[in-house]
């Protein structure tokens, strides 16, 4: 939580609430950034995902989030996905190859 | 000098007339349909995209080689998403908005251009006080203000003369004052600025007007425009440019103007519009004017109730107050009733502001135009038609715009003023006089083309008769290359090129905060990004190997020209040939005389002498005489003068003895004379003659032994001769008759018999030939059918049992083409198995044969894949607790377990069903990887202990995969990892020939593999633009059945 200063985000508390059942802290990183969330077990990841791409000023299809190498949809959520409080989740680049 | 509201009146625009210009370039209307530019009104908001617009514009239009545009503005924000650029403008209702997409990196500016500003604005980018130059009409403006803050509304223009040059005003030398450098060219700039704007506006060609600009502005007396506020006076000074058009020779020349070589003047200005339409058109616009002086007009609500309440006793003019109530209709729309008083006055008093001005330029530019001295005066300046009028001739360009447009408003309402036919045409005649203009050109009405029926040629268009027409042909063109290359240059293959996708040319600068550059080189060995690697490909470029030649060995000649210069060379051997005839015949003639001297010695009576007495004078004669001397004098020279002397004595010796020996033959001569009077050397011709004759006669006259008798019995043994030969030769004849019979029969069996052998034989052969293709084709699909036993039994692949990629159904092309239609392109086509959707965005980097697969097309395939073959096995579907036959893993699934380690990827493995307890009894496990931009599969085939890397670009794949593979396999394994069973294989699939196929090859050997094919024979790369297609087809179809079954493989 320290280096996170330069990345003020709407959604993003200032400290891990310890043992919250309810809500659970992500980060999502991209290898170069780190943005926390937290958010409830059941709100749906699309709103973490798009709010990292507007940070971030990625294009949303051109970026792939995974969580412990499984890519993750727009409609899963903490729960369907099994998360813990502190899980990461990874955001690469979409692969594209031709040669 | 307001040119906007007639614009905005002819462009059909109802927005109220805009504020005065504040720079050369403003943006233009959302509507974006007036090509004249016009400032955004005030109360329209979002002014920072307003402002970015305007900045891009005006960047675009100050480099010195930019000729792009305004930037494209959507219609909507959707619209703007799917576009293209960094910056992308668009509409939202009233307002002009950007988005910033940072993934494009097509910069605004597509022309290539090098970045460097005009030097005239890159003194104003750079120059220290940042502030813009004024415009022409902001001079007026400080004056003005300057006036209200002294209180005194008295000013006065000290310009005295060419003040009707709006922009270009020159004092007299007299009042030129001191000032500084920077003022002069401050001013300078301004001007350039507004007249290239305003050039820009019409379309026109800014750069060279700028040039020309460039080259005709020099430094010119100043101008002063003071207000007088009691005792002080001087408020503003301002020095102008003055272009050199007081020399206009000079600017001709400094212009590069030409002449137009087949334009005349015209003898009559108003020969083109017609005298007679002049006149009239001029009294008409004169009466309205004088209407509008006496104020007899009178404004109204609508056209109608000005009709209705038209008064004839006031004097007024329906058509006045008609044509009145257009232009109000037509420059602020309708006038509604709920409009209040003060605001319709108002509009009514623009109205006849506007229309008063367009009156008197359309007069004055008739007046001015299409007076024989303004003729007279382009005359004196240019003795014949040049191709462009210097800034000189054509003053007050930008009112004569004002009344171009003034008289196409008239043309609109032709109805309400009874303009004739007639004035019609004239109206648009003097409007293209106008254009003409504008554009630096002649006027067509200035000039004729005589000869061509005194049609009067546009400047800028040709006549007919000045183009030769040659047919096709007749005109004979060699390649260049060819002629330097006569065989193929030899070409060196690298790997294919990659199509170049577009690159940005200028760095774009950013609007919203930068975000950080990513990381190339992480820190953390954790998260391995995909980076963009900078690749170098080995290629030799073309241009490289190419050097143009220095001299063009192509010449185009027409075939009349080939025939002449044929009919010339042909002239000149003949002319030789006859030359060399001659030598031949006069060699001849040479040889003749030496040959009889050889026989004869040098008799006197030989011919040669004889013609050489009497042809003594001749050239021949020297010819023999000197031609020797002349070759001898040549060797002299060579050889020296010692040869020469002795040479000379040798000849004075001969000379000595042959003058001795014709000495003594004169004097047995004379003696032979008096002895034979006939002697034949003194007689003439004739005589000679008769002697020859005389002596003929004596030899015919001789008896040759002959008598009667003699003749008599010769008669009779010669019939006797001839009966007996008669006789004999026909016996002989019959015998050779029968024998040649005899031998044409025999020849004629041999023939047949031969005939029939070599039927014989020949059939012997194409059956023995038969034979062979037969025995060899049944070895060869013996082979064939050995190898494929060789290659099922160890591979455990089988031969297809049809092709593979076949045509698509033409409901299914339809569907294909319509999924990379721009609509689609943001749209969910299909859903994939995870649930997850594939755009048109998807969809356009698959169809198109050129793309590159993105890993959503992949991943969906192998799922659709899978999931298939596994429907196949199992009717019950995915059975969670039993062994699929095909499981496809995620193209992230290598990505983790090369960056984790082989445990980490337990969720990836359990979402493909790829669990530890059944791991060996899974037929194929479908690993489709992703590294450096390049697709590869790998392929674990559990139940046969196999693990391989296909990768189309090499022919067998990669041991870091396979290797990292067999390590994953051993950990998912654990205990029941029996590293000898385990073994590398290579499938021998298809080869990549081009550079961007490979995810194409990528998921058809993952069909192969799933489906237990024979990738070698199953596909070939031509035929991947067609499955790229089915590919799409297989995925809008959610999965491989209905047509793309893969049952009957």
């Amino acid at each position: 939580m320290a280096d996170n200063a330069e990345n003020g985000s709407p959604g993003q508390t200032e400290a891990p609430a310890a043992g919250a059942v309810e809500h659970l802290n992500i980060k999502v990183t991209d290898n170069n950034n780190e943005v926390f969330f937290k958010i409830k077990r059941s709100t749906k990841l699309e709103k973490l995902m798009t709010a990292f791409c507007e940070r971030q000023g990625k294009t949303f299809a051109s970026v792939r989030f995974l969580f412990e190498g499984q890519r993750v949809q727009p409609s899963d959520t903490p729960d369907t996905l099994e998360m813990q409080d502190g899980d990461t989740l990874e955001v690469h680049q979409e692969q594209v190859g031709g040669w | 000098m307001e040119p906007a509201p007639v614009a905005s009146a002819l462009s059909g625009n109802s927005t109220p007339p805009p504020p005065p210009s504040s720079f050369p370039l403003s943006p233009p209307p959302p509507g974006g349909q007036s090509r004249l530019v016009t400032a955004k009104s005030e109360e329209v908001g979002d002014s920072f995209a307003t402002e970015l617009f305007v900045a891009v514009v005006n960047d675009c239009y100050m480099r010195v080689d930019c000729w792009c545009g305004s930037p494209t503005v959507y219609a909507s924000k959707a619209e703007a998403e799917v576009g293209v650029g960094h910056l992308r403008f668009f509409r939202a209702g009233e307002d002009l908005r950007v988005i910033q997409v940072k993934d494009d990196e097509r910069w605004l500016c597509a022309c290539g251009s090098t970045g460097e500003y005009h030097p005239a604005y890159a003194a104003i980018l750079e120059g220290s006080s940042r502030k813009r130059p004024a415009e022409d009409s902001e001079f007026e403006l400080i004056a003005n203000s300057e006036e209200k803050k002294s209180g005194r509304a008295e000013r006065e223009v000290l310009a005295t003369a060419g003040t009707s040059v709006p922009g270009f005003v020159a004092g007299p030398a007299g009042q030129e004052h001191e000032g500084s450098i920077e003022q002069v060219f401050g001013t300078a700039r301004s001007m350039l600025a507004g007249v290239a704007g305003f050039v820009k506006t019409m379309g026109g060609s800014v750069l060279s007007l700028l040039d020309k600009i460039r080259g005709a502005v020099r430094p010119a007396p100043a101008t002063e425009v003071r207000a007088v506020s009691g005792a002080n006076v001087a408020i503003k000074r301002i020095k102008r440019m003055h272009s050199v058009l007081a020399n206009p020779t000079l600017a001709t020349e400094q212009l590069g103007i030409a002449e137009f070589p087949y334009l005349e003047w015209v003898t009559d200005v108003t020969q083109n519009v017609g005298l007679e339409a002049l006149q009239r058109l001029y009294g008409g616009l004169e009466t309205l004017q004088n209407q509008l002086d006496s104020g007899k007009y009178s404004g109204g609500v609508s056209v109608e109730t000005i009709k209705k309440e038209h008064d004839p006793a006031s004097g007024e003019l329906l058509e006045l107050n008609s044509a009145l109530a257009h232009l109000s209709e037509q420059l602020y729309g309708k006038i509604e009733n709920t409009d209040s008083r003060r605001d319709r006055a108002n509009k009514f008093n623009q109205t006849v502001i506007v229309f008063r001005k367009g009156l008197r330029t359309a007069m004055g530019f008739i007046d001015k135009v299409y007076n024989s001295q303004s003729l007279d005066n382009m005359k004196r300046r240019h003795p014949r038609p040049p191709k462009s009028v210097c800034l000189a001739d054509i003053f007050g360009r930008c009112d004569y715009r004002i009344g171009a447009e003034f008289l196409g408003f008239l043309l609109t309402i032709k109805d309400v003023i009874g303009l004739t036919g007639d004035d019609e045409l004239a109206i648009t005649k003097i409007v293209v006089d106008v254009n003409a203009l504008h554009k630096q050109e002649l006027l067509p009405s200035f000039v004729i083309c005589p000869g061509l029926h005194d049609v009067p040629v546009m400047p800028g268009s040709y006549p007919t008769p000045f183009f030769d027409e040659i047919e096709v042909g007749q005109t004979t063109i060699d390649p260049v290359y060819a002629l330097k290359h006569p065989s193929p240059a030899p070409r060196r293959v690298g790997t294919p090129l990659k199509p170049c996708k577009p690159r940005r040319i200028i760095q774009p600068k950013g609007i919203l905060k930068q975000s950080k550059p990513w990381d190339e080189n992480p820190a953390s060995p954790k998260y391995v990004s995909t980076p963009e690697k900078k690749r170098t490909l080995d290629f030799l470029s073309p241009l490289a190997i190419y050097s143009p030649p220095s001299k063009a060995p192509v010449v185009t000649i027409t075939a009349a020209e080939a025939e002449e210069i044929a009919q010339q060379e042909k002239k000149a051997a003949e002319a030789a040939a006859e030359a060399v005839a001659k030598q031949e015949h006069e060699d001849a003639r040479l040889a003749e005389d030496l040959y009889w001297q050889s026989l004869h010695g040098s008799d006197k009576h030989s011919p040669s002498t004889v013609a050489m007495a009497e042809s003594e004078m001749r050239l021949r004669y020297h010819h023999l005489k000197y031609g020797k001397f002349l070759q001898d004098v040549a060797l002299d020279i060579k050889h020296g003068i010692e040869k020469q002397k002795e040479l000379d004595e040798h000849k004075m010796k001969i000379e000595q003895a042959r003058l001795d020996a014709e000495l003594q033959h004169h004097q047995r001569l004379k003696v032979m004379s008096k002895m034979r009077a006939s002697s034949y050397n003194l007689l003439s011709e004739d005589e000679r003659r008769v002697l020859w004759d005389k002596h003929l006669e004596r030899l015919d006259s001789q008896p040759h032994g002959s008598t009667v008798e003699n003749h008599e019995i010769a008669a009779s043994r010669q019939i006797d001769l001839e009966v007996t030969n008669q006789i004999e030769g026909e016996w002989v004849k019959s015998i050779e008759r029968r024998n040649a019979e005899e031998a044409e029969h025999k020849a004629k069996e041999e023939a047949r018999r031969k005939a029939e052998e070599e039927a014989r034989l020949a059939e012997e052969k194409a059956r023995r030939i038969q034979e062979e293709a037969r025995r060899a084709e049944d070895e060869a699909r013996r082979r064939v059918a050995e190898e494929a036993a060789a290659y099922e039994a160890e591979t455990g692949l089988r031969r297809a049992r049809r092709a593979l990629v076949t045509p698509l159904q033409p409901d299914w092309d339809a569907k294909v083409d319509r999924a990379t239609s721009r609509d689609s392109f943001s749209a969910n086509l299909a859903q994939a198995v995870d649930g997850s959707n594939l755009t048109g965005r998807d969809m356009s980097m698959l169809i198109p044969p050129t793309e590159w697969l993105n890993d959503n097309v992949i991943n969906a395939s192998l799922a659709h894949l899978a999931r298939r073959m596994n429907a196949v096995n199992d009717n019950a579907g995915d059975g969670r607790d039993q062994a699929p036959k095909c499981a496809a893993l995620s193209s992230f699934f290598y990505l983790r377990i090369q960056s984790a380690g082989p445990n980490s990827a337990g969720r990836i493995m359990r979402q493909a069903n790829v669990r530890a307890p059944f791991f060996l009894d899974i037929e194929t496990i479908l690993v489709p990887i992703c590294n450096s931009n390049h697709w590869t599969l790998g392929v674990v085939r559990p139940t046969r202990r196999t693990v391989a890397h296909m990768d189309s670009m090499r022919a067998t794949g990669g041991t870091e995969v396979t290797g990292m593979l067999l390590n994953w396999v051993k950990a998912t394994l654990g205990q029941a990892f029996v590293e000898s069973d385990w073994k590398v294989v290579d499938y021998g699939a298809p080869r990549q020939t081009n550079g961007w196929d490979c995810g194409v090859f990528t998921i058809t050997n993952a069909i192969c593999m799933a489906a237990g094919l024979d990738p070698r024979h199953a596909y070939t790369s031509r035929e991947l633009s067609l499955q790229r297609r089915r590919l799409a087809a297989v995925l809008l179809n959610q999965g491989f059945h209905g047509d793309f079954s893969l049952d009957d493989l």
